[in-house]
């Protein structure tokens, strides 16, 4: 490799204090070489984890991969588009004996404008929540319970997370067809709701 | 072939030098969809990252099996609104000033931090548009995209008379990286796709039509008859193709990138998935010679301005 087009290092840069114009010149190229081919590496075993060696790659370098956030996929919508379309249903039940039905800005029933911001909740409900994240199952129910506690004596004591579905048909059937309706129903959790997980709500 | 002629290859693709412009226009393009973003997540900031909202610093550890060590601002002030506020109107001014070009490596840098800190605190809201911008931001910390249309860093460039072809030529290889952080989502996804099942035999785009969570607006016609369902899917498979290997062959740049355009405006009609198709589009950015924006955009100050320069090739 030639060093004819090396650029000098710049004035009043921080890398002139700990090397010469030389020194810098000569291990350019080099550093920067490592640094992209590290990072193609990762990338590359990340995204084609599909061997045990590649698998040991990501392992040992996962920490700063993760650290990072550059760990990434663009698997959507593969191997196949999701089939099924779900959605989140929970049910407050207060210390009275009554109820209360929650669910979650549902983008199907939101006008164009409404939806836009509101993406997060498919994201956050449909894509995880409803099928493969437990961790957030609790939170969710205590959020719900502090956002329905509306009176002082009877505050939320029980809330259940239900989710409801369908399955897509297959083109073969599905064309001209509307989808099925959602309701196929799976109880994902009950979470009994303290005191202490009420706290800080404002009552007016 | 040499060891010599593999180093002189490499040297040229990563190390030759070229003009800042398209990575400085993409850098504006990132910085609107970067504002676009922030925007977005006010209105429901304290619900997903919020002390009270739908998802603990807990529920995060747990999901990382306990390995909680991460790029994340939010470890210093857990809980802690005020903070998230003060997070939000900094990662704001900091979009801002990415846009304008005012100190820009240290606002991608900025930008960066607070786009991996948001995904470090609650995962499970962003999706793959998101991904592309938090690593489209971390390559852009390494680029020059301040030296060009950029409100500081004038004394590092030089722009005669608003000439966009004249600015002092910078190293290529963050650029590089950003093409080829591109090329990369089109490379991972097709072959994701083409393992066999729906995507084969046709039918995947009538299944994404029918998620009820993500339509927009109607598409009629298209979804009602198997041969138009079967163009589309192959179709797609064939724009992403294209989209890691024919778009770096000259002669066809350009026509990808128009087929590629009018494949995400038509994403964009149909789903609702804000911001993503956007970032897809403006990539493209990077991949158009300098000379090409440079008279793109002369042309643009000409329509919009009173002054009249042309800019020599």
């Amino acid at each position: 490799m030639t060093n004819k087009q090396l650029k000098p290092v710049r004035k009043n840069s921080i890398l002139n204090e700990l090397l010469s114009r030389e020194e810098w010149a000569r291990i350019r190229k080099p550093i920067i070489s490592a640094f992209l081919i590290l990072h193609c590496t990762l990338n590359y075993c990340y995204l084609f984890n599909n061997h045990p060696y590649i698998n040991n790659v990501n392992h040992f370098f996962f920490g700063y991969y993760a650290f990072m956030g550059l760990e990434q996929s663009w698997n959507v919508f593969s191997p196949g588009p999701r089939s099924t379309n779900p959605h989140l249903t929970a049910i407050v039940t207060y210390q009275d004996g009554s109820s209360r039905l929650w669910t979650y800005p549902r983008m199907e029933r939101l006008d164009f404008f409404t939806k836009i911001p509101k993406e997060r909740y498919r994201k956050f409900f449909d894509d995880n929540a409803a099928w493969n994240t437990p961790v957030v199952w609790p939170d969710i129910a205590r959020y719900v319970a502090r956002t329905n506690y509306f009176d002082l004596d009877n505050p939320p004591i029980l809330v259940s997370l239900i989710r409801f579905s369908s399955a897509i048909l297959p083109m073969e059937e599905g064309i001209n067809k509307p989808n099925p309706p959602q309701s196929d129903s799976k109880v994902l959790g009950v979470y009994p709701i303290t005191a202490q997980d009420l706290d800080g709500v404002m009552h007016k | 072939m040499s060891i010599y002629t593999i180093l002189q290859a490499w040297d040229r693709f990563w190390f030759s030098e070229v003009s800042p412009l398209s990575v400085a226009v993409y850098r504006i393009l990132l910085g609107f969809l970067t504002i676009a973003f922030i925007l977005l997540l006010i209105p429901d900031l304290f619900v997903w990252f919020g002390s009270h909202g739908m998802c603990s610093n807990q529920a995060v550890a747990d999901w990382n099996n306990g390995h909680a060590v991460f790029l994340n601002l939010f470890s210093f002030f857990p809980d802690n609104d005020q903070f998230l506020v003060v997070f939000q109107c900094v990662f704001f001014l900091a979009a801002v000033a990415l846009t304008l070009g005012f100190h820009a490596r240290v606002a991608a840098t900025i930008c960066y931090l607070c786009l991996t800190s948001l995904y470090h605190r609650n995962p499970f809201i962003f999706n793959a548009g998101d991904t592309y911008l938090r690593v489209s931001t971390f390559w852009l910390i390494f680029s020059a995209s301040g030296n060009a249309l950029a409100l500081t860093g004038r004394q590092k460039r030089s722009n005669p008379a608003g000439n966009f072809n004249s600015y002092k030529k910078v190293s290529i290889w963050p650029l590089r990286l950003l093409q080829i952080q591109l090329a990369t989502v089109y490379w991972h996804t097709f072959f994701c796709k083409i393992v066999g099942g729906p995507w084969i035999d046709g039918s995947a785009v009538f299944t994404a039509s029918r998620i009820e969570d993500l339509q927009r607006l109607p598409l009629p016609f298209v979804f009602e008859h198997a041969w138009t369902i079967n163009l589309l899917t192959w179709g797609t498979l064939g724009i992403e193709g294209a989209l890691f290997t024919l778009i770096w062959i000259k002669e066809f740049r350009y026509w990808v990138i128009a087929f590629a355009v009018i494949f995400h405006l038509t994403i964009e009609y149909h789903m609702n998935i804000p911001i993503f198709e956007w970032l897809m589009i403006v990539s493209y950015v990077l991949f158009f010679e300098p000379e090409h924006l440079a008279l793109a955009i002369t042309w643009l100050r000409n329509k919009f301005t009173n002054q009249k320069v042309t800019t020599p090739n």
